[in-house]
């Protein structure tokens, strides 16, 4: 069974929000709504200061508490790693948006249902990567099979010292960050 | 903020509604004449308090509003989910509370065979319902503070003492609910206000120890978390000396702790009541503190950071 994961390399982003936008897309969600979130945070001493950048988006955590908090079971991780919503069975309680301890997840007012990032599930199916992948201008992104040694996101991961973010957390994040 | 004031609204009253039967099955207990009030008071306002929290977070949902047949799911779908427990002690409490209450009132009873038959047999089991009710109404009080204790992206809600505190507050504002709502029926029925006043005395003693033990949760609870990562010191902060200040010293720290300690020390030391139904004050006050507490506790909380 593979394991979906995902490796962002922030040396090389930009903070264009092309992933962003590219989600939205894919999604066809409103300009309002984001299921990437790009973070910027200023590091050094003036003159020596950088500017730097966050893709935040689910991490389709190995412990997610969305799941664990969903009252009604409408939140579900798949046996390939994926953190999924069965909207059907979802009450908009937000219980899993205050749960998140990464902030994945908004509310679609429209159907009453919280909504975030689902690894773009219907192309990686037909095995193309998810819509931010081929949309990120400077190739930060690499979307893999973690339980893979020999896949490009383990190399990466294993090289670059890629880390996952607030791991400290506990919640077991798929996707990892080269710093 | 997500969750907003309905939540904080429903945290309130199901706290309430909880202490107010605990309140009542503790009065019953002492099996004194004069505790006969408290426990009339606290189950006759008990169910209705915590099913008046059901419109709260059935106004918060999303699809629930318009799908309520998904609703059922609250009851199976995912057992470690707090709020699943929740449902299951709200739906088994309520009936319980409701039932008890209705022993106290006369009316509500219609001369039909069925009602007649239901509420001889709610008057036989009357002592079993009282103590499954009040193993319920513990597991309500405690509850509230667990749906938000297991979050841990808010710090200032990761805390083992927040339950606690919670629960507490369930006490105190219960019994507070208790003694106002006796107040003010003994005060409309034109009955001996300053007589049921003077009982008071003895509750207001057992209700200074619950202010002081909430007292000191809510000092160990900010002290703790302040020391906690950047954003539990910075909710705390907002708390203290930021945005939501004045609603802290003045609705918490004022309203729920100092104005009814001072009411409750003056009448202790002195043997007699301040003025007449200065129990609605001190206790009305207590209230008032127990809403605020649960608005800040859920507006002052900040998410973890990531960069």
């Amino acid at each position: 069974m593979p394991r979906y994961g995902m490796v962002i390399d922030l040396t090389k982003c930009v903070g264009c929000n092309a992933c962003t936008v590219a989600c939205q897309m894919e999604w066809g969600l409103e300009p309002y709504e984001h299921w990437i979130r790009v973070l910027s945070s200023e590091d050094g001493v003036y003159p020596a200061v950088t500017r730097r950048f966050l893709p935040v988006q689910c991490m389709h955590c190995e412990r997610p508490t969305c799941v664990s908090v969903c009252p009604t079971g409408a939140s579900y991780k798949r046996r390939d790693g994926l953190v999924l919503i069965d909207q059907a069975r979802c009450i908009g309680c937000k219980y899993c948006m205050v749960g998140c301890p990464y902030q994945a997840r908004i509310f679609n007012e429209k159907i009453g249902v919280p909504e975030k990032c689902r690894f773009c599930v219907h192309r990686i199916a037909k095995g193309v990567a998810p819509a931010c992948v081929i949309a990120c201008p400077v190739e930060t992104r690499t979307f893999g099979d973690l339980s893979d040694p020999d896949s490009e996101v383990s190399r990466l991961i294993i090289q670059k010292k890629a880390a996952q973010l607030r791991p400290d957390l506990g919640n077991g994040p798929n996707i990892y960050y080269i710093r | 903020m997500t969750w907003g004031i309905w939540i904080a609204l429903y945290l309130f009253l199901a706290g309430v509604g909880a202490g107010t039967f605990i309140t009542a099955a503790t009065a019953e207990a002492l099996r004194r004449p004069e505790s006969r009030p408290l426990v009339r008071g606290g189950l006759l306002i008990s169910g209705p308090l915590v099913a008046l929290g059901i419109p709260c977070l059935l106004l918060d949902l999303g699809a629930g509003k318009t799908n309520p047949w998904r609703l059922i799911w609250l009851y199976a779908g995912n057992v470690q989910s707090p709020m699943l427990w929740g449902t299951w002690l709200l739906t088994l409490f309520i009936p319980v509370a409701l039932l008890l209450g209705w022993l106290e009132v006369d009316f509500l009873t219609p001369p039909w065979r069925g009602v007649t038959a239901l509420r001889g047999m709610v008057r036989r089991h009357r002592t079993l319902l009282l103590q499954v009710g009040t193993l319920l109404a513990l597991g309500v009080a405690i509850y509230t503070g667990l749906l938000l204790g297991v979050v841990h992206g808010f710090p200032l809600w990761n805390t083992s003492i927040l339950p606690m505190l919670f629960f507490v507050s369930a006490l105190s504002t219960g019994l507070a609910a208790v003694v106002v709502f006796s107040e003010i029926t003994a005060m409309t029925a034109e009955r001996d206000g300053v007589a049921l006043a003077r009982q008071y005395f003895y509750v207001n003693q057992v209700h200074s120890a619950m202010i002081i033990t909430e007292t000191v949760f809510i000092f160990c609870w900010l002290f703790i978390v302040a020391n906690g990562s950047v954003t539990a010191a910075q909710s705390v902060a907002m708390l203290i000396s930021g945005r939501y200040s004045v609603l802290f010293w003045i609705g918490i720290v004022f309203f729920g702790i100092v104005d009814p300690m001072l009411i409750y020390i003056y009448e202790v030391v002195m043997g007699k009541p301040l003025m007449p139904y200065a129990v609605l004050v001190s206790d009305g006050s207590v209230l008032l503190g127990g809403v605020i507490l649960r608005y800040l506790a859920i507006a002052a909380a900040l998410p973890v950071v990531l960069t």
